[in-house]
């Protein structure tokens, strides 16, 4: 889990300047001529789906905010991840190696693997709750406001305005 | 009780067969309804991203509650008390896991199935072989395994001979999924799922009524009669490795299961992604939570004698429990929607295997992306009635084979071929089309290679070949086979590097994460 942090965190720091992609793009074009990806993005835009392009080459978000909005999505999603994996492989190697843990009886004829074992379903299922909570409260917020600038960014420039209306509520 | 009890099942129950028919018209109306909406390739596939995030939460775990999770949950418990609840939990766990990492990302980035978002950036065709190849394995050995389940299940509930049980389920799920699409495959898991959380719901009613409504009382009651051996963990966790080998296939094939990430499409966007995991998992929950009741339930007020005697496995724990609890009429009601579990489940399965036919090979590699909508629809069709006639004859084939394995093993391919390259096409930037191809093929042969070499097939199937013992320990291949996978999918990427679909992560990143260009 510590490598996929990790990974998402140097992706960050190596994310290109939006003008050297741009560069290698119209470079890169003709060589990719009817390779099957360019079919691919023939076949969504039949489709109605489009403002890929246009969208990299001038429409960028903050990549100050941007950042961080991917470093809290994972932050969260791995703190989450790894909570879950380690409640349910600690339990897993109680019952393989200290199964007497479990077998203690509490009160009123139960053992103490009843609530343990309801305790799990009830943490995973208030662990989404959590993720969602947080989702709603604070990244789909977050969302708005980066993609608000992209926004504004548009109407100030002039020839693409259309094709970005159209890209984001594709 | 129990000895003075007997039991009208495997006799052809005339409410049962009116529920039965009551359920299969009532949803073949839907699917008619659904037909003039299931048009175009968003329509059939998708139900045109129309699905509310709640509908789309019952829908997943309508999926998810299987009749083998329902009848064998409920009779795992009742043969042997609490082992029962860590088998819940290990299917359980997975979904939380699933809407960290990947609920979000793979409705933001695909389409209509998986391999859009591992091909989001690299080349088509060589992903989409790969890519459909698991997802088409994973499909096969799930829906056997179901379709076996149901022949034997619906025989035992109602005497029906298996192959014609075998046949109605081939025929009517293939009038759903063929006619009705997405939207049909959808709302039929919906009623399902109500209904299978209603009727377990009322029996649980019945069950804890009989004890004063405290829970307590009804596992005292289930100590008294067999022993405190049936409240605590007993054999089925004895191997540490085989439990951690298990329960990485269970925690991260969820999130590799076709049939299941499929489902992220019907909704609008990703915000209802997760709300209908939230969702899925609470009910799933809440469905765990009653099968333990009725496991418990059938074991006090049945006996474990009589359930064992029905079935050795206990598949029959829960309608038994009916029976008694409520009479013919209440296991009518509930070995109806067994047979309705069995019907939207493998309909789910057969159009998660017709889109993977349909979109990702007809479309992005026969075709080359060039076909036309209607033809990917037609091709879909068409792929729905040979899947629907491949699994009712693969049903026939491994009648009375043990394909309880097939589950596991469906677990095991979702979690090393699927999983490790759908989150490195979304967390790595530098993951190439060589690396997603190695990750996806080691995955996959390993899991088939390495449980047929373990005792769960070497020596449960084949009966040790040449006397050998099983070369491979582990039940379960998942602890070799998904680490493998993922430093497959490194090594293949550091080989072939891929600079143009480096570039492309940043774009990729926007639409992931911003939603920004999301279908």
């Amino acid at each position: 889990m510590a490598t996929i942090s990790e990974t998402a965190g140097t992706t960050d720091m190596t994310m290109e300047a939006p003008q050297t992609q741009m560069t290698h793009m119209s470079h890169m074009a003709p060589a990719r001529q009817g390779t099957p990806h360019q079919a691919h993005q023939a076949h969504q835009e039949q489709q109605g789906y489009q403002g890929h392009r246009g969208l990299r080459a001038h429409n960028h978000p903050d990549e100050a905010q941007f950042a961080a909005l991917v470093r809290a999505r994972w932050g969260v999603s791995l703190t989450l991840t790894a909570l879950m994996l380690a409640i349910y492989f600690g339990f897993i190697m109680v019952l393989a190696f200290r199964r007497d843990l479990l077998q203690a009886p509490v009160g009123g004829g139960m053992t103490l693997g009843i609530p343990v074992g309801f305790g799990i379903i009830v943490i995973a299922s208030a662990l989404t709750g959590v993720y969602v909570w947080w989702a709603n409260r604070s990244y789909d917020g977050a969302v708005r406001r980066i993609v608000a600038g992209m926004h504004s960014g548009v109407q100030s420039g002039q020839q693409t305005g259309q094709t970005m209306k159209g890209a984001h509520h594709g | 009780m129990a000895s003075e009890f007997t039991s009208t099942i495997g006799q052809p129950n005339a409410l049962s067969i009116g529920f039965f028919f009551l359920f299969v018209a009532f949803t073949l109306g839907v699917t008619w309804w659904a037909a003039r909406r299931s048009r175009s390739a968003a329509e059939f596939y998708a139900a045109g991203r129309s699905v509310t995030g709640f509908q789309n939460g019952l829908a997943l775990a309508g999926d998810y509650m299987s009749a083998a999770s329902f009848l064998g949950i409920a009779g795992l418990v009742a043969l042997k008390g609490y082992d029962g609840l860590i088998y819940s939990i290990g299917f359980l766990v997975g979904w939380p896991v699933m809407m960290f990492l990947i609920a979000e990302p793979l409705r933001n980035l695909g389409k209509y199935t998986f391999a859009d978002v591992v091909a989001y950036r690299l080349r088509q065709r060589p992903i989409r072989v790969a890519a459909a190849c698991g997802s088409l394995m994973t499909v096969a050995f799930y829906l056997i395994a179901q379709m076996v389940g149901s022949g034997s299940l619906v025989h035992l509930m109602f005497g029906l001979p298996y192959e014609t049980a075998v046949l109605v389920v081939g025929a009517v799920m293939i009038a759903y999924v063929l006619f009705g699409g997405m939207l049909a495959t959808t709302w039929v898991q919906i009623i399902k799922a109500v209904l299978l959380l209603g009727g377990a719901s009322v029996m649980v009613f019945v069950v804890l009524r009989h004890f004063g409504f405290s829970p307590a009382e009804l596992f005292r009651a289930s100590a008294a009669r067999y022993g405190d051996k049936v409240l605590a963990p007993g054999g089925l966790v004895s191997n540490p490795w085989d439990a951690l080998s298990l329960g990485m296939a269970l925690m991260f094939g969820t999130a590799g299961l076709p049939h299941i990430l499929m489902r992220f499409y019907t909704v609008p966007d990703a915000k209802a992604a997760r709300k209908s995991v939230f969702y899925a998992t609470g009910l799933i929950s809440y469905f765990y939570v009653l099968t333990f009741i009725i496991g418990f339930g059938a074991m006090t007020l049945v006996g474990q004698e009589v359930v064992a005697g029905f079935d050795k496995g206990g598949n029959m724990a829960a309608l038994l429990l009916a029976e008694v609890t409520g009479g013919t009429m209440f296991l009518g009601f509930i070995a109806a929607v067994a047979f309705a579990t069995i019907l939207a489940v493998v309909a789910g399965l057969t159009l998660a295997g017709a889109t993977t036919y349909a979109h990702d090979l007809y479309a992005n590699v026969f075709r080359r992306g060039q076909s036309t909508e209607d033809d990917e629809v037609r091709m879909a069709k068409r792929a729905t009635v040979a899947l629907g006639v491949l699994a009712v004859a693969l049903g026939i084939a491994f009648k009375g084979q043990n394909v309880a394995f097939m589950v596991g093993l469906a677990f095991a391919i979702a979690a090393s071929a699927n999983f490790p390259a759908l989150l490195m096409s979304i967390l790595w930037k530098r993951f190439s089309t060589f690396g997603a191809v190695c990750s996806i093929a080691t995955g996959a042969t390993l899991a088939v290679g390495l449980i047929v070499l373990s005792p769960t097939v070497w020596v449960d199937v084949l009966h040790s070949p040449w006397g050998m013992a099983a070369p491979f320990m582990l039940k379960n291949p998942a602890l070799i086979s998904l680490p493998a996978a993922f430093a497959a999918g490194w090594l293949g990427s550091v080989l072939r590097p891929e600079p143009d679909a480096e570039q492309r992560y940043a774009e990729q990143k926007i639409r992931n994460y911003l939603g920004v260009g999301a279908e």
